[in-house]
């Protein structure tokens, strides 16, 4: 399509900021390779450091789950406490008042985050539920990435009918409203579950949305890369592999892959953000994780129906999921700029 | 012109043909198990599940299913496998919602965006370019039913200030049409407050070293007139591009989280609402009637840009 929005969106730099790789630090600088320089750059952009080590504390918070749950709170994420008491301030209170209403936060060992509605642990089902959430991001991430290279790299580099068949499955899934297809996806496979060949996975597993998230963004990433693929295609280097006798996996894989390596890298980082938004969403239209398991995304779904009794139990998993998010999109941008400030990217939610 | 007018139609119909298939498949063939069962209940009985496959014809073969449902579509009597209601109906009482919804929010992000871009590009580098570059990325990275949930919360409910919810029709009252729908329009409008702002910004930024822009400067005109006149309308064209596919992908279902957030009982909370109980007649309906919104506004936006750019038209 002539109106892609991924070649809309252009550096947010100022072109006076932007520093153009080769006037790169004088001497010093001449010698070093395109990824030292793209990590140089990264290194001088404090923001985007300091987003990015948030995004590594959140994460790391995260995985230090069980120590929080036994050392700390000394609960797990399903230990109801519906009918007890704790000390705060020096007087005793319920967890769950006799009208129903969890406790708020109390910024003590137990109850940091206050409790839900079963007298659970809010902060213990936090952290143990953005690993889930975290794990689909990345997951996803992940899988979208692979499918995009392979799908780019095989639409670009043949042309002709192979590619005239990718962009137009591209296109149909492009059409679709990504939450909408997210969702009829996201429950259908969820019925019973998803059995291809010898691959069986269960309609409650957190694979489900995580596949599911990763399929609708691949039009999203394989565009790009493709048209990408594309103009490499016609390049004297990949002349010269052919000259030499390279088939074309080889120079699809070692030719043609590396040069897309850092578009690849830009993408990466924001689509992890992006599905741990989507996961969010589903969760919350019931298509997403399902119970028993959690995620910031039911957390916040369970939440909501809770809001006018127990605020608490919205803000929290919001906030954290606003943080990673956004750790996830400075940090995104600060790669961008260091490694391609021209890069076309957008995602859509 | 006349012909690629025609190429586009062609490719539309074919990908609103694909799309159709594709939502036949996804609610026909993955789900494992006989849909015939998941109708009749939780304690259904040899002769029912039987009289329930001969009336939705699960009997035949899929292509045959995909043909009586498809038709069922265009004559207008598709009903609902669970609440026997007529889908079409229900899509028209959701039409008018989803569509203040829509044009309410692409308003208020357009004028907001373009506001705070065209500042922010010529503040560039200070500091209220970095506050709103900030307030921008956080405004991409909330999940839109989450700040709405809050708004409800805080601001309708806690505050008073605003109607908790609720629809009230634009024939009936526009001040409380409007009154009902801020809430709305605003958790709706800020994602993309977000993506906008900076896209102008870096168009803007682009834009303003352009050789024309300097000779405009040269010219003697005001800088005022030099920004609103030669810069900004140089960088809204890809952001009215962007405009269009976002306004048609919040009709065609974008909208679904702010309408069940904000109980809109629009298109897309009837979309939400079926999926749920794997409804399919009303969510092919909704689909289909999502991807022509989409489709359909991208060629309109494809013919608006070759006709408002002579450079386009050329190649």
């Amino acid at each position: 399509m002539a109106t892609d929005p991924a070649a809309t969106e252009l550096s947010l730099q100022h072109p006076a900021e932007s520093v153009p790789p080769g006037a790169e630090g004088g001497q010093a600088a001449a010698g070093l390779s395109p990824s030292r320089l793209a990590l140089r750059r990264l290194g001088r952009n404090r923001t985007a450091i300091a987003f990015g080590v948030l995004f590594l504390l959140l994460v790391g918070a995260c995985l230090a789950a069980p120590l929080w749950a036994d050392h700390v709170a000394k609960t797990k994420p399903e230990t109801n406490h519906l009918t007890d008491q704790i000390v705060m301030d020096g007087k005793r209170v319920d967890v769950v008042s006799t009208g129903g209403i969890p406790i708020g936060p109390t910024w003590q060992r137990e109850f940091f985050l206050g409790a839900d509605d079963n007298g659970r642990d809010v902060m213990v089902r936090l952290l143990y539920g953005g690993r889930n959430s975290l794990l689909i991001g990345v997951g996803a991430a992940l899988m979208t990435t692979l499918m995009s290279i392979v799908v780019g790299l095989v639409a670009g580099y043949f042309r002709g009918w192979v590619d005239g068949v990718i962009r137009q499955v591209l296109d149909i899934i492009w059409a679709f409203p990504v939450i909408l297809l997210g969702v009829a996806l996201g429950v259908a496979l969820a019925l019973g579950g998803l059995k291809l060949g010898p691959i069986s996975v269960s309609g409650d597993s957190i694979l489900i949305p995580t596949l599911v998230i990763a399929f609708v963004y691949v039009p999203y990433m394989a565009r790009p890369l493709r048209a990408q693929v594309l103009s490499l295609r016609e390049k004297e280097f990949v002349e010269a592999a052919r000259a030499q006798g390279a088939g074309p996996l080889r120079i699809m894989f070692t030719e043609l892959l590396p040069n897309l390596v850092s578009t690849i890298l830009v993408f990466f980082t924001l689509m992890v953000a992006n599905a741990i938004l989507l996961e969010a969403a589903l969760s919350f239209l019931g298509a997403g994780v399902r119970p028993p398991a959690t995620s910031w995304g039911t957390l916040i779904d369970s939440g909501v129906d809770r809001i006018t009794s127990a605020a608490h139990l919205t803000i929290v998993p919001g906030v954290m999921l606003l943080l990673t998010v956004l750790s996830l999109n400075v940090f995104g941008d600060g790669v961008r700029d260091a490694l391609d400030p021209r890069a076309k990217v957008r995602l859509e939610h | 012109m006349l012909r690629f007018a025609v190429r586009r139609l062609i490719s539309m119909v074919f990908v609103l043909f694909a799309i159709s298939v594709l939502v036949f498949l996804i609610f026909n063939v993955i789900p494992n198990g006989d849909p015939a069962e998941r109708l009749a209940g939780k304690t259904p009985t040899e002769t029912e599940i039987n009289r329930i496959r001969a009336e939705w014809g699960f009997n035949d073969s899929l292509p045959a299913q995909y043909v009586t449902t498809m038709k069922k579509v265009f004559t207008g009597d598709l009903v609902s496998y669970f609440t026997r209601l007529d889908v079409l109906e229900e899509i028209v009482k959701g039409i008018p919602r989803t569509f203040s919804l829509a044009i309410g929010a692409a308003l208020l992000w357009m004028i907001t965006a373009v506001v705070f871009g065209l500042f922010s590009a010529v503040k560039a580098g200070k500091f209220a370019d970095r506050g709103l570059t900030v307030l921008a990325l956080v405004g991409i990275s909330m999940p839109v039913f989450w700040i709405g949930a809050l708004m409800n919360h805080y601001l309708g409910f806690k505050a008073g200030w605003f109607p908790n919810g609720g629809y009230v029709p634009i024939t009936e009252n526009p001040f409380d049409w409007a009154y009902h729908l801020i809430l709305p329009w605003t958790a709706l409008a800020i994602l993309f407050i977000g993506f906008y702002s900076r896209v102008l910004r870096s168009n803007v930024l682009d834009t303003i070293n352009e050789d024309f822009v300097r000779t405009a400067r040269a010219k003697g005109l005001s800088e005022r007139r030099v920004l609103l006149k030669h810069v900004l309308r140089n960088s809204m064209i890809p952001i009215v591009t962007l405009w269009g596919l976002d306004f048609g992908a919040v009709v065609g279902g974008g909208a679904i989280l702010t309408e069940t957030v904000f109980d809109l009982q629009g298109v897309g909370q009837y979309a939400a609402d079926s999926i749920g109980q794997l409804d399919v007649p009303p969510v092919l309906a909704i689909t289909m009637f999502g991807a022509f919104f989409i489709v359909f506004l991208n060629a309109i936006v494809d013919i608006a840009y070759a006709a408002l750019d002579p450079r386009i038209r050329l190649q």
